[in-house]
């Protein structure tokens, strides 16, 4: 059960004088998607940041399948991770991009050629990178993500640049991981998508979770997401406001 | 043009590198002076290593605006290219030959101090060699920004900048014959302008002083040119 | 993690096609310098300089009065007194000194034939460094202070070199092994003196190297067994100078029983004056350098600017290794870029210059593989220093601006600018431009007046020395940039 969750407890951190992280704690179980929101500067970024090692908590643990990020072996086959989709090479192609991740993880490169052909970039696979649209560059992100079939997803805005096509696809290819026992992490801004998507809801503010529970809860008690959302984070927005 | 200022004063960087001509230059030529045939010259050696300095604030004027990506707000701002460039090489010409005045005025000075047999700081050779190294740092702040324009990519630009700045005078000696050494000698953008620092026996270089400075302007003004018409092409 | 890395690197056109270049422009500056370098002395082709037994050129030119030896045998012979004379030598360059050169040697020698370049082994008492032994023109041992008396035994293919004060009481400078010795050799007595070699800067960065006569004198008594003696000029060529023509020509004169030699010339290994050095044709080596530097820098800066770095510290979140790992991937395509650029420019290069007439400077073995590997090192450290720049300061141009000050400026300010010598060689002992040292061909010798200097290609530390500072300099970069990508946020 533990090997697939993900466990935030007690993050603190600050840059400089500015509060990124104040006491963030959360579990994400899997099973179905848990959507992840707030405000902008909220800490989601910083939260994942931490999540995947790239950021330094102060204080506080976040672990993946019951373990540091950076204690992971082949960490890829434990999470997959969607952060910033336009952070590719320009004049490498999107194949050989997948091809140096599969190599770091010590997957072949038959791994490659599938999760190509799972987000339908199998045709564009071998252009530069540089000249992909901002869809392309989602799918071959999630394509990286998904590159170590891993049991955790944590994605960053992974409708963002999408065609309508794209975000039905997306949405299904979403629930069938969740469906397949995965923990699927997704911070959005799009309440109305996770309304329809997500089974469990993190908001956070200011740097800490303001609501933890099933989607259904909160719109059962606000009629809507986002509702839910305005009316939650409303003190977090007229803090900043004020300040 | 007070746009161009208001971007250079309101970041670290810039300051940063004029800084940085003026120290090393300094430092350099400090290090380099002694009682040899050519006091003179030995006190300027700095120059050798500013010019990297300065040559990189050129290039990191323009071509450095292309990687952060700025430079597409630079054009929406200011949709015409060319007073753009205009304005930068102002500004890069102002700030640059401050610093070297303050670099050139620290080597000399330190030359005088150091060496015995320097001749009168207001002698005519100490002030056409003090005066033709701030000229030739100014002017090779500028082939940084030309050769910034000509290959809008920072990293490429600085490659090439210093190259050319640097492989052809550590090349010179390997070229066997004697004319060739004198041709390359001649169109260095670094040689023949480095020749206004000589004041022992100029007439025994390939290219006179003022003429080798004129390569310089040449080189630099070249790359402007034609990285201001490239520029418009786009 | 290693694959990946070479993946990345292999995957990124632009790279890939740099290294390529910095390959072409190392063998095209070889090959066209090569090409145009044509070498004729009057009236045809140079003569070859004489060729040690070690491969390596020599200087072999004196005055010799010598006889032949069969077999096993001693000479002894006293030096009573040893003058000279230098021409117009600094400051003034305007008259004749009495005064003789530090290397002037007079002494005992045995040697394989007159023809220059043959094996020889000799015990001598020089101008101003007392008696030695030397062998071979390399091999070079000091023997006991105030000795005037000098000695050599042969047995086999081994001579021993004795001294003494007295003419009684011997000591044992040194035992060489002359290989394939033949049983008949010439023994005798012999005087050289190098000429008086001074070095000017000449204003604009390069030197003015002039060498002046000189001529030296001894008087050898107590010569036993004597007799028999033939005079040779060993190595000489031309009519010789106004001094010998009109004051003392060179040659040995017998009176009673003492024996006087004049001579002038050296035996001695030669330097670049024989010929351009091998390392000459691999300069290109410095357009390359920019090339791997900028290559260098990019590998690491453009992951950060494009944000990639964080997608790579996903894939290996193990910092350090991540930081090794390309830096070790670095290190090997920029060192094969070496290898292959002076494997091809050198055999090629080499055969041009011969078929123009220019005598190159034969290496060893060793000394030819450790500059072939020298180029690919020379590239590869200049490159790691350059990522590890990268990685501590993340911006590619101030990357590549460290590189190019820390690598290249030290070296152009030590060989081919105003910088006084003694400043030049500081630059080259400290800074990470020390590890162009490897690709020195040819050394600085102790036993040899010469002015050596960095301008002149000579380096102050030894070639792995040299490079072993740079080396430090660049782990020493990487080690920053672990410490730095392990503090703090990507």
């Amino acid at each position: 059960m533990r090997a697939n969750t993900i466990e935030v407890s007690r993050l603190c951190k600050r840059y400089g004088p500015a509060v990124a992280l104040d006491d963030m704690t959360f579990t994400v179980r899997p099973g179905h998607v848990t959507g992840f929101v707030g405000p902008n500067g909220a800490g989601k970024s910083t939260t994942m940041r931490v999540i995947l090692g790239l950021d330094r908590a102060d204080a506080g643990t976040a672990l993946v399948g019951g373990r540091r990020y950076a204690e992971l072996t082949r960490p890829l086959t434990h999470v997959g991770a969607l952060i910033d989709p336009g952070a590719l090479a320009p004049t490498r192609s999107g194949r050989n991009h997948l091809l140096w991740l599969a190599h770091s993880q010590r997957l072949p490169a038959r791994r490659v050629d599938e999760v190509l052909d799972l987000v339908g970039l199998a045709k564009a696979a071998r252009r530069h990178a540089g000249g992909y649209s901002l869809g392309m560059k989602q799918r071959l992100g999630v394509a990286a993500a998904l590159l170590g079939d891993p049991p955790i997803l944590i994605l960053d805005e992974p409708f963002n640049g999408l065609d309508p096509e794209g975000i039905v696809w997306m949405r299904e290819l979403l629930r069938d991981l969740a469906a397949q026992q995965r923990s699927v992490l997704i911070a959005s801004h799009l309440m109305s998508e996770l309304q329809d998507l997500a089974g469990h809801l993190v908001m956070v503010g200011r740097g800490h979770v303001v609501a933890d529970e099933p989607v259904a809860a909160l719109t059962g008690r606000h009629g809507s997401l986002e509702a839910a959302y305005l009316a939650l984070t409303r003190t977090e927005v007229e803090f900043r406001a004020a300040r | 043009m007070r746009a161009e200022l208001t971007k250079l004063r309101t970041r670290r960087g810039p300051l940063l590198l004029l800084i940085l001509l003026v120290a090393v230059t300094a430092a350099g030529s400090a290090m380099a002076v002694v009682d040899g045939p050519d006091p003179v010259h030995a006190s300027l050696q700095g120059v050798l290593i500013g010019q990297a300095v300065a040559a990189l604030a050129g290039v990191q004027l323009l071509a450095g605006e292309y990687s952060t990506g700025l430079i597409q707000t630079t054009w929406l701002a200011v949709p015409r290219r060319l007073p753009v460039l205009f304005a930068k090489s102002a500004w890069l010409l102002l700030g640059v030959s401050g610093a070297a005045l303050l670099a050139v005025g620290a080597s000399v000075l330190a030359g005088r101090l150091i060496s015995s047999s320097y001749p009168a700081l207001t002698s005519t050779t100490v002030l056409r060699a003090a005066a033709g190294s701030v000229l030739y740092l100014s002017l090779t702040a500028l082939f940084g920004l030309g050769v910034g324009a000509l290959l809008r990519n920072a990293p490429f630009a600085a490659g090439a900048t210093l190259s050319a700045l640097y492989v052809i005078p550590a090349i010179i000696p390997f070229f066997p014959d004697r004319d060739w050494q004198e041709a390359l000698y001649r169109i260095g953008p670094s040689t023949a302008g480095l020749s206004i620092q000589t004041t022992a026996d100029p007439a025994s270089l390939p290219i006179g002083p003022w003429a080798g400075l004129a390569v310089t302007a040449a080189w630099a003004l070249g790359t402007l040119a034609s990285g201001g018409w490239l520029l418009r092409r786009r | 993690m290693l694959r990946a890395e070479w993946t990345k690197l292999r995957t990124l056109p632009g790279s890939m096609i740099a290294l390529l270049v910095a390959i072409t422009l190392t063998v095209a500056f070889g090959l066209l310098t090569a090409a145009g370098t044509h070498t004729s002395c009057l009236g045809g082709p140079c003569p070859d300089p004489p060729v040690g037994p070690d491969g390596q050129v020599v200087t072999d030119s004196f005055s010799f009065a010598h006889r032949p030896l069969d077999g096993d045998g001693t000479l002894t012979a006293r030096v009573t007194s040893m003058t000279g004379i230098i021409t117009y030598p600094p400051p003034h360059n305007d008259e004749i000194v009495n005064e003789m050169v530090p290397w002037a040697k007079a002494g005992l020698m045995i040697k394989d034939g007159t023809k220059p370049g043959s094996p020889y082994a000799s015990v001598l008492l020089t101008a101003a460094h007392g008696v030695r032994m030397q062998h071979n023109f390399t091999g070079d041992a000091a023997g006991p202070p105030g000795a005037r008396w000098l000695r050599l035994d042969r047995k086999g293919e081994t001579i021993t070199g004795y001294a003494s004060a007295d003419g009684t009481s011997w000591t044992k400078i040194s035992a060489v092994r002359l290989d394939g010795l033949p049983r008949q050799v010439q023994i005798g007595l012999f005087v050289a003196s190098p000429s008086n070699v001074t070095a000017e800067a000449n204003g604009r960065g390069g030197r003015v190297v002039k060498a002046r006569f000189t001529q030296a004198t001894a008087v050898f008594d107590e010569v036993g067994p004597g007799g028999g003696w033939t005079y040779d000029g060993v190595g000489r060529t031309g009519d010789g100078t106004d001094w010998e023509k009109f004051h003392q020509p060179p040659g040995m004169r017998e009176s009673g029983g003492s024996l006087t030699i004049s001579g002038s010339g050296d035996i001695a290994p030669a330097g670049r004056e024989a010929g351009p050095p091998l390392e000459q044709t691999v300069a290109g080596l410095f357009a390359a350098l920019f090339v791997v530097i900028v290559v260098a820098a990019m590998f690491i800066t453009a992951e950060y600017r494009r944000g990639l770095i964080r997608t790579t510290l996903i894939a290996t979140p193990r910092r350090h290794r991540t930081v090794v790992a390309k830096a070790g991937v670095m290190f090997a395509a920029t060192f094969v870029t070496g290898l292959i650029a002076a494997l091809l420019t050198l055999p090629v290069s080499l055969r041009l210059l011969r078929a123009g007439g220019t005598f190159i400077a034969p290496v060893g073995f060793g000394v030819g593989l450790r500059i072939v590997v020298g180029c690919g090192l020379v590239l590869s450290l200049a490159a790691l220093l350059a990522y590890g720049m990268g990685v501590v300061l993340r911006r590619g141009i101030a990357a590549m601006a460290c590189a190019v000050l820390l690598v290249v400026v030290p070296h152009m300010l030590a060989t081919t600018s105003v910088v006084p010598d003694e400043a030049a060689r500081w630059l080259l002992r400290v800074t990470p431009a020390a590890g162009f040292a490897i690709l020195q061909s040819i050394p600085a010798y102790a036993q040899v007046q010469y002015p050596y200097a960095p301008a002149d290609g000579y380096f102050p530390l030894a070639p792995w020395a040299g490079l072993g500072v740079t080396a430090l300099w660049a782990t020493a970069f990487v080690a920053l940039g672990v410490v730095r990508i392990r503090r703090g946020d990507a």
